[in-house]
C-alpha cells in the first residue's frame, strides 16, 4: 500500500513539473512585470454631424507610465483623418472629416491596467520656493486665480501656523476637502469654488491648485476617468503637487491624500477640456468601460501559444463560460484546503469547521478584511444569542438548526435593509457570507461555550480567525491567483502535498509547547 | 556555544520521543482500529455487552431504555435501588451523566437537591432524543453507582477517580490515575483541571501528579501524599485491562478503570482515541514503549 502511495505522489509531481516546463518558454514571451489591480477595457465613443462643414474632434489619449499601462489600442472611424500630436505632457488626437458629408462615429478603445500609488510625504521638509524649472506650475491661469486677494488671504490664513511642507499642504488640502461637494456640471474656477463654498471635482481641484501655487508650491491639474463598469459621460479632475521633485496625486473630491486608486485613468495634465470639437455642430459622446478578463503579468497581445497548451485555463477564461471570479474561487479552494491542513496538522491551531476559514477568507476578499471580520463576528454573535433560548427549551438538533438558519436569514435581511436605508455599504456586503456554514459554525461555538466554557470556546474562535486571516492573506494576493490560473497543474502539486501531509507524523508546532515539560527535560 | 549545541540536540532528541496527535492517528489508530468497531467503544451499552459476555467486571446494568414510551415502565423497576447512575450511551466528556441517590425519606436526590420523577423522565427523554449525542438517537443506560475505594479518599475525598491504561496489541504501554481537584468540579479529566498522576507500572506505585501546569508530590488542594503511594489491586487492574484488549477487536485502546470499595476493579469505559496527556502525567514520551 505504501508503495502505491509513493508512486502516486511521484507521478503527480512529475506530471505537474513536466506540464509546467512546457509552458515556461511561451510564458517568457508574454511575461510582463507590471502588476495591476484594475484592468478595464475603455472606449471613447464620439458621434458628430456637421451639416455643411468639415468637422473635427480632438481628445487626449492616455499614455503608459509607472502606474498605468495602456495596450491593445484599436479604433474605428470612417472618412476621417487621424493625427496624434504631442503637446507638452500630453498626447492629443485629432480626427478630421475629409468631406462635408453627414454623420461620423469614432470609436477609440484600449486596455487599461492600473495600480494604486501611495506616497509618504516626509515630515520636516523645508518651505523653500519651488525651483524655477517649475515656473509654469506656479502661474495664474484663466480659471486658477492664484493671486486674487481672496485666494491670497485664504491661503495666508490657512498656512499661518504651518512650519513645514507637509503640514502646509495638509492644511490646504483639508480646507478644500471639507468644502461641500455639489454636482455642478459647469466649469467652476478656483475663485468661484471659494466664493460659493461648494463645488464639484473641477472647482475643488482648481481651488487646491490655486492655493498651492499661491504659497509657491508647484501644482497642476490632472484629468482623466474613474473607471468602473458603466457607460458614462463625466470625466474627473484631480491635482498633482510637486513635492521635492515628485508629482504627488491628491483628489480633494474623493479624499485621496497623496494617493491615486488603481482605477484612475490618467489622460492629461493641465487645465484643458478632454474633448473639443467643431463648434455648433451636433455632437454626442460617452465612455464605455468594462472590466476586462485580463490576466495580470501577461501581455495579452501574444497569448496564443500559452493558451494552446493542453492544460490551460486561458481558453476557459476567454470563453466567459464561467466568470473570472468563479474560476479564481475554484482554483483557490484546493489551496485553501491545503492551507487549513497545514494550519491544523502542522501548526496545530484548532478551528470550528474544517473549511469554514477558507470560505470566510474568500468572502473577505469581496467584503474587505476589517468590515468582513466584524460582520462575521456579528453573525456569530447573533447565532449564539439565538442558541441560548433554543438550548434552554431543549430543541432537537436538526429542527434547531432550521430555526437558527431561518432566524439568521431574517436578521440578515433586516440588516441589509438597514444598510441600504442608511447607505452603510459595508453592512450590505453581509449577503456575501455563506450563511449555512456560518450558522453551523456559530451553533458549534455556542455549544462549545456550554461544554468547554467561555475561555476555551473564545480561544477556538480566535484560532479560527487566525486561520481565516492566513487564508485571506494568500487569497488576496494577485500573484498567487494568477500563477494558479496560468499553471493549473499546481493543483496536482497541492494534491501531492496534501497526500504527503496525510501521512506526516511529526509533532504539531503547538505540541512542542504542550509537551515542553517532556522535551526540555 | 557547546552548551547551546548540547541543548539543541537534547531538545531534538527528546522531541522524537513524544507521541503527537498526527503520529497517534496515522501509526496507531488507523492501522490498528477498524472504523466499524469504533462504536463498540463509543457506545457504552455495546461496550458493556462485550464485557458482560466475557465476564469482565463492570458496573452492573440496571436498565437500558431505548424508547421514550418505555421510560415509565422501566423506572418502576429501578425504584427499588438506592443509588444509580444515568448515562447517555453515546455521550462524550461526561455530558448528560446524572448520579441519583435516595435520601432518608426515600426521595431521589441529585447533588444534594431533590428531584422529582418528572425531571428524571425529562432528562432521560432528552438523552434518547440525542441531546448529548449530536442529535442522533441514543439510549439511556442506568447502572449501579460506584462507591470509590478508600484508597481514592486518601488522596481526594470527592468524585470518582479512575485509572487509564493504554494498550497496543495487548501490551500495556502507559497508565495514569486521574483525580479530581477543587477546580475540576468533581471531574477527573486532565483538560478540565483534574490531576493526572503517573504510574510506575512495574511497582504499582503512584508517581508525581500533574495539573497541566506543574508537578506535585501531594494533592495540591489538601496536601495528601501521592508520590510513592501503593495502588491496591494493581496486578488485577493490569490483568483486567489485558482481558479487555483481548476481547475487543481494537488493537490500540485506552481502558478506564475504577476500584469499587466492595467489588474491586471495574471497567468504566473503553476509548478508541485515548488522549496524549498521559505522557505528561508520566513525564515521558510514549514512543519508547512502541518498539
Amino acid at each position: 500500500m505504501n508503495k502505491s502511495f509513493q508512486i502516486t505522489i511521484y507521478l503527480l509531481i512529475a506530471f505537474a513539473m513536466l506540464s509546467m516546463a512546457f509552458k515556461l518558454k511561451p510564458l517568457t514571451k508574454t511575461l510582463s512585470g507590471f502588476m495591476p489591480s484594475s484592468i478595464y477595457e475603455v472606449s471613447y465613443n464620439f458621434y458628430i454631424k456637421g451639416d455643411d462643414k468639415k468637422v473635427f474632434v480632438k481628445s487626449y489619449l492616455p499614455k503608459s507610465n509607472h502606474r498605468q499601462k495602456i495596450s491593445n489600442v484599436e479604433q474605428d472611424y470612417e472618412k476621417m483623418t487621424f493625427k496624434i500630436k504631442d503637446e507638452k505632457e500630453n498626447q492629443r488626437a485629432t480626427w478630421r472629416s475629409k468631406t462635408t458629408s453627414k454623420f461620423h462615429s469614432i470609436n477609440y478603445s484600449f486596455l487599461f491596467k492600473g495600480k494604486a500609488v501611495k506616497y509618504n510625504i516626509a515630515e520636516n521638509l523645508s518651505l523653500e520656493k519651488a525651483s524655477s524649472s517649475y515656473a509654469n506650475y506656479l502661474v495664474e491661469e484663466e480659471h486658477i486665480e492664484v493671486h486674487h486677494p481672496s485666494i491670497d488671504s485664504l491661503a495666508r490664513i490657512l498656512t499661518k501656523n504651518t512650519k513645514d511642507l507637509k503640514s502646509l499642504v495638509t492644511s490646504l488640502y483639508d480646507y478644500v476637502n471639507k468644502t461641500p461637494s455639489a454636482p455642478i456640471r459647469d466649469l467652476t474656477s478656483a475663485l468661484t469654488a471659494f466664493k460659493q463654498n461648494q463645488a464639484s471635482c473641477n472647482g475643488k481641484a482648481r481651488l487646491f491648485v490655486a492655493l498651492c501655487r499661491n504659497r509657491g508650491i508647484a501644482a497642476r491639474l490632472k484629468g482623466g476617468l474613474i473607471l468602473e463598469e458603466t457607460k458614462k459621460r463625466t470625466s474627473h479632475l484631480w491635482t498633482e503637487v510637486n513635492i521635492n521633485g515628485t508629482w504627488i496625486p491628491f483628489d480633494v473630491l474623493n479624499n485621496h491624500f497623496a494617493y491615486l486608486p488603481s482605477n484612475y485613468l490618467e489622460l492629461y495634465t493641465g487645465d484643458h477640456f478632454l474633448i473639443t470639437h467643431t463648434p455648433s455642430v451636433l455632437f454626442d459622446y460617452n465612455y464605455e468601460i468594462k472590466p476586462a478578463n485580463n490576466v495580470p503579468f501577461i501581455n495579452s497581445a501574444n497569448i496564443e501559444e500559452l493558451s494552446g497548451h493542453p492544460i490551460s485555463l486561458l481558453k476557459v477564461l476567454e470563453s466567459k463560460i464561467i466568470p473570472k471570479s468563479v474560476l479564481y474561487f475554484l482554483l483557490l479552494l484546493p489551496l485553501g484546503g491545503l492551507l487549513i491542513s497545514l494550519i491544523k496538522n502542522v501548526i496545530g491551531l484548532k478551528t470550528f469547521g474544517i473549511f469554514l476559514p477558507v470560505l470566510i477568507a474568500y468572502t473577505l476578499t469581496t467584503t474587505g478584511y476589517v468590515s468582513g471580520i466584524l460582520l462575521f463576528l456579528l453573525m456569530t454573535l447573533i447565532v449564539v444569542l439565538l442558541s441560548f433560548p433554543l438550548n434552554k427549551w431543549g430543541l432537537l438538533y436538526t429542527p434547531k438548526m432550521a430555526v437558527v438558519l431561518t432566524a439568521t436569514i431574517i436578521i440578515m435581511l433586516m440588516l441589509l435593509s438597514v444598510g441600504l436605508h442608511y447607505k452603510l455599504q459595508w453592512l450590505t456586503t453581509i449577503t456575501f457570507f455563506p450563511i449555512i456554514i456560518i450558522s453551523i459554525m456559530a451553533e458549534r461555538f455556542s455549544r462549545a461555550i456550554e461544554e468547554d466554557g467561555h475561555q476555551k470556546a473564545l480561544s477556538t474562535l480566535f484560532q479560527t480567525l487566525v486561520a481565516t486571516s492566513i487564508c485571506y492573506l494568500v487569497f488576496s494576493s494577485v500573484v498567487i491567483k494568477t500563477i494558479l490560473l496560468l499553471f493549473p497543474e499546481l493543483l496536482l502539486l497541492v494534491l501531492a502535498i496534501s497526500l504527503k501531509l496525510g501521512k506526516w507524523i511529526g509533532l504539531r508546532l503547538f505540541e512542542y509547547q504542550r509537551f515542553s515539560k517532556l522535551i526540555t527535560k | 556555544m557547546r552548551n547551546l549545541k548540547h541543548r539543541i540536540n537534547n531538545y531534538l532528541g527528546n522531541s522524537t520521543k513524544v507521541l503527537g496527535i498526527n503520529e497517534r492517528n496515522v501509526s496507531l489508530i488507523y492501522p490498528n482500529n477498524e472504523r466499524k468497531y469504533y462504536k463498540l467503544a463509543d457506545d457504552k451499552v455495546l461496550t458493556k455487552t462485550i464485557l458482560e459476555t466475557h465476564c469482565i467486571d463492570c458496573a452492573k446494568t440496571y436498565a437500558v431504555i431505548e424508547r421514550i414510551g418505555d421510560i415509565q415502565a422501566q423506572w418502576q423497576a429501578i425504584n427499588r435501588y438506592d443509588k444509580i447512575a444515568i448515562k447517555p450511551a453515546n455521550g462524550s466528556g461526561g455530558g448528560g451523566i446524572k448520579i441519583l441517590r435516595k435520601n432518608d425519606k426515600n426521595q431521589w436526590c441529585s447533588g444534594g437537591q431533590l428531584v422529582d420523577d418528572e425531571q428524571i423522565f425529562l432528562h432521560m427523554a432528552s438523552i434518547i432524543m440525542g441531546r448529548y449525542s449530536l442529535g442522533s438517537d441514543d439510549r439511556v443506560l442506568i447502572e449501579e453507582c460506584i462507591e470509590p475505594h478508600p484508597f481514592f479518599h486518601e488522596i481526594y475525598p470527592e468524585g470518582v477517580p479512575d485509572f487509564r491504561v493504554i494498550l497496543l496489541n495487548e501490551k500495556p504501554l502507559m497508565a495514569m490515575l486521574r483525580v479530581p481537584t477543587d477546580e475540576s468540579d468533581g471531574k477527573a479529566n486532565l483538560h478540565q483541571g483534574g490531576l493526572g498522576i503517573g504510574i510506575d507500572m512495574k511497582k504499582g506505585k503512584l508517581q508525581l501528579a500533574y495539573n497541566g501546569k506543574q508537578y506535585f508530590e501531594s494533592h495540591p488542594d489538601n496536601n495528601n501524599n501521592i508520590l510513592g503511594k501503593r495502588i491496591p489491586y494493581w496486578e488485577h487492574i493490569i490483568a483486567v485491562s489485558l482481558r479487555v484488549a483481548k476481547h475487543f477487536p481494537l488493537q490500540y485502546l485506552g481502558v478506564d478503570i475504577v476500584i469499587d470499595k466492595d467489588k474491586g476493579p471495574l471497567i468504566m469505559e473503553v476509548n478508541v482515541r485515548p488522549g496524549l496527556g498521559i505522557q505528561l502525567a508520566n513525564q515521558q514520551g510514549m514512543k519508547k514503549m512502541l518498539k
